[in-house]
């Protein structure tokens, strides 16, 4: 045996350093915080299906985490199975790939992409055109059947883009309305431009029936152009009656320094193809505020004067509606808002505090108010900070 | 097996000489390195407070906490390590034509050894994972001794104590991330690759050995076409971009492939010594 000291040793070594390492890291218990969502008024029941995400971290240590809250806890993603870090994918495409295996594959994990409601579930892609590509794929599962249908459709000029984004897809009847982002390429002497387009598709026989541009970055004077910015939610991909558009006029060049001037709304109607110009300057005023469209409404939130007041304008009636809900705790700058099954759900905070609400929108009524806090007090100390990015109703 | 494990012990005692000179000078340098570096820094906040008057905390603002991960990125750490590593990569060449080109064509003799000669290879094989393997350990062992040094010199009001997985984890995207992976997976994967590789190129010397100049160009074929295979459904999806296949499927597949590559080298390196290769 002694002579094999070397070959003995060495094995040793690395039994020894390895097998510490990682038995201690997967025993290591989590380092970061526990948060949980502590209810000051309303059942708690209201937010069961809410998940909050966020990173914590503490500035002296150039630490941080990212994690997810539920009324069940607090997940890190160091937590999470190694594999599971690995292939992470967002929870609805998660949820889309596991439930349609077959239909998903090769589609992506662009949920602007997609279009789900009871009967169907629908793909229009790639999510990003470059040349020389010039058409759309186009599937769509019948959930009953389980019938794929699968077609190309040929853009119209497809050859004046550079480059095509697509926003949201939407199914009614027998067609299908793309809404995409098309980067138009300028004539030597002028700059490229950003044109907002709709194009309808008819299902019965696929084909691209028509290609309207509904808005574009150029404002027709060279002083001035226009910052195009969606308001409805890129991760939602069920039934929406207006996809809406924040307009930003800006002075000054438009790859330069240039200035907000001032902001209009545009509202587009995927039932009547009808595109809505809104003046809601009066109301909101020239900058532009946190909004969340749902329904026929658009919700602009308000908390810099320290309550929490949210304006719904509904584009169908042209109507104002204004919600302001006392509240216990302070109100914070920051906002997350979801909006699902009439309920508005709301994170509102600032780098350390954040508050929980719960609105039901029918009744204009907070049904829930709380706040999330360490679990354990004694962790609150130091110069940490939280940054909430994301918000998800889970499906009950 | 006998034999096996003799031939290993054999092939540990050609480089132990080498490889004790590679590790004292990993531990010599190394905490040379903490110490001079502690000191340094050490040195300019006594400076900086007792004769500039600046305030602890205004100091820890301007130049940040000390800690090991300082230390990781100076010379100190990179050589000893990137030494080690040509060392040992220079050795998976050498291992062989030693035998060929050392005193008294040696290989004569391994090769009659009334023992498989797939064995030789193997042994060869394993002794370069033992010293790879033993290298990262070694460190792994030293980064917490390492750290205590630390903080025997710089006071806790100047400096940040992290774990070895910490020190991996945060500034794991640099080199000590790469050989110390903080998930076990991970660490599999990195060198099941690793010893992939080392396989393909056992592989590729011996269709040298055995065809000599033409034997080159087989090798560099055979090197390349291995890589090929192995990373085929990775190359599928960044040219085609089709996306055909899921993460998880392509992990898996991977997974197949590797062992496939290794499985593969090890039965051509089997013909070859036995029927081709030449001495």
């Amino acid at each position: 045996m002694l002579r094999y000291w070397k070959l003995i040793v060495i094995t040793a070594i690395i039994v020894f350093s390895f097998g510490t390492y990682y038995v201690q890291n997967a025993l290591a218990k989590s380092e970061y915080p526990e948060f949980v969502f502590k209810t000051i008024n309303g059942d708690e029941a209201e937010i069961e299906s809410l998940m909050v995400t966020g990173e914590y971290g503490v500035n002296e240590e150039g630490l941080s985490e990212h994690f997810n809250l539920t009324s069940e806890g607090t997940v890190y993603r160091e937590e999470r199975s190694y594999l599971d870090q690995l292939f992470y994918r967002s929870t609805l495409i998660e949820r889309l790939q596991s439930d349609y295996r077959s239909f998903m594959r090769g589609k992506g994990e662009s949920s602007t992409t997609l279009f789900e409601n009871n009967e169907l579930l629908a793909f229009v892609g790639p999510y990003s055109l470059d040349e020389p590509d010039d058409s759309f794929d186009v599937e769509l599962l019948d959930k009953r059947t389980k019938e794929r249908t699968a077609f190309q459709v040929t853009l119209p000029n497809a050859k004046e883009y550079s480059f095509i984004n697509i926003q949201d897809v939407q199914v009614s009847h027998d067609k299908l309305i793309v809404i995409s982002r098309n980067i138009k390429r300028g004539s030597p002497s002028e700059s490229d431009s950003e044109e907002i387009h709709v194009y309808q598709i008819d299902l019965t026989n696929q084909k691209i029936n028509s290609d309207e541009v509904i808005l574009t970055s150029d404002s027709g004077s060279p002083a001035e152009w226009i910052h195009i910015s969606e308001i409805n939610s890129h991760s939602h991909i069920g039934q929406e009656n207006y996809f809406v558009f924040q307009l930003g006029y800006m002075k000054g060049e438009q790859y330069g320094s240039s200035v907000r001037d001032r902001t209009e709304y545009v509202a587009y109607h995927y039932e009547t193809n009808e595109t809505i110009e809104l003046d809601l300057s009066e109301e909101v005023g020239a900058d532009p505020t946190f909004s969340k469209v749902y329904k026929d409404s658009i919700y602009f939130f308000d908390t810099e004067a320290n309550n929490l007041q949210i304006k719904a304008y509904n584009i169908r009636n042209d109507e104002w509606i204004l919600i302001e809900l006392q509240t216990t705790e302070e109100v914070h700058p920051a906002n997350l808002v979801e909006i699902k099954n009439d309920m508005l759900y709301m994170a509102n905070f600032n780098d350390k505090q954040t508050n929980i609400y719960a609105l039901n929108l029918e009744m204009e009524e907070l049904v829930y108010e709380g706040k999330i806090e360490f679990a354990n007090p004694k962790d609150e100390q130091g110069d940490y900070y939280l940054n909430l990015y994301d918000m998800v109703i889970e499906n009950e | 097996m006998k034999n096996y494990v003799k031939l290993v012990d054999f092939e540990l005692k050609r480089f132990i000489k080498i490889y004790f000179v590679l590790i004292g000078m990993t531990i010599v340098l190394q905490i040379v390195g903490v110490i001079l570096e502690s000191r340094q820094y050490l040195d300019k906040a006594t400076e900086a407070m007792y004769e500039y008057s600046v305030p602890l905390m205004e100091f820890v603002g301007q130049n940040g906490k000390f800690g090991l991960h300082r230390v990781l990125e100076t010379g100190y750490f990179m050589i000893p390590i990137g030494l080690s590593v040509a060392a040992l990569i220079f050795y998976c060449f050498f291992i062989w034509y030693r035998d060929w080109f050392g005193k008294n064509t040696f290989v004569y003799r391994l090769l009659m050894l009334p023992t498989a000669r797939l064995n030789v290879l193997l042994a060869k094989a394993s002794a370069i994972f033992l010293m790879v393997l033993g290298l990262v350990g070694i460190q792994l062992i030293l980064l917490p001794i390492e750290s205590t040094i630390l903080q025997w010199i710089v006071p806790l009001d100047l400096r940040i104590d992290m774990s070895v997985s910490e020190l991996v984890g945060q500034f794991g995207y640099g080199y000590l991330g790469l050989i110390i992976p903080n998930s076990f997976i991970q660490f599999l994967i990195n060198y099941g690759i690793g010893f992939m590789h080392v396989f393909i190129l056992f592989t590729a010397i011996l269709f040298e050995r055995s065809f000599r100049l033409r034997g080159i160009v087989y090798g560099v074929i055979y090197y390349i076409a291995a890589q090929v295979l192995f990373l085929f459904p990775i190359m599928i999806e960044v040219f085609f971009e089709t996306g055909y296949l899921y993460p998880i499927e392509i992990f898996i597949l991977e997974i197949i492939l590797g062992l496939l590559v290794i499985g593969l080298s090890l039965w051509i390196s089997n013909y070859l010594l036995n029927r081709k290769v030449t001495v």
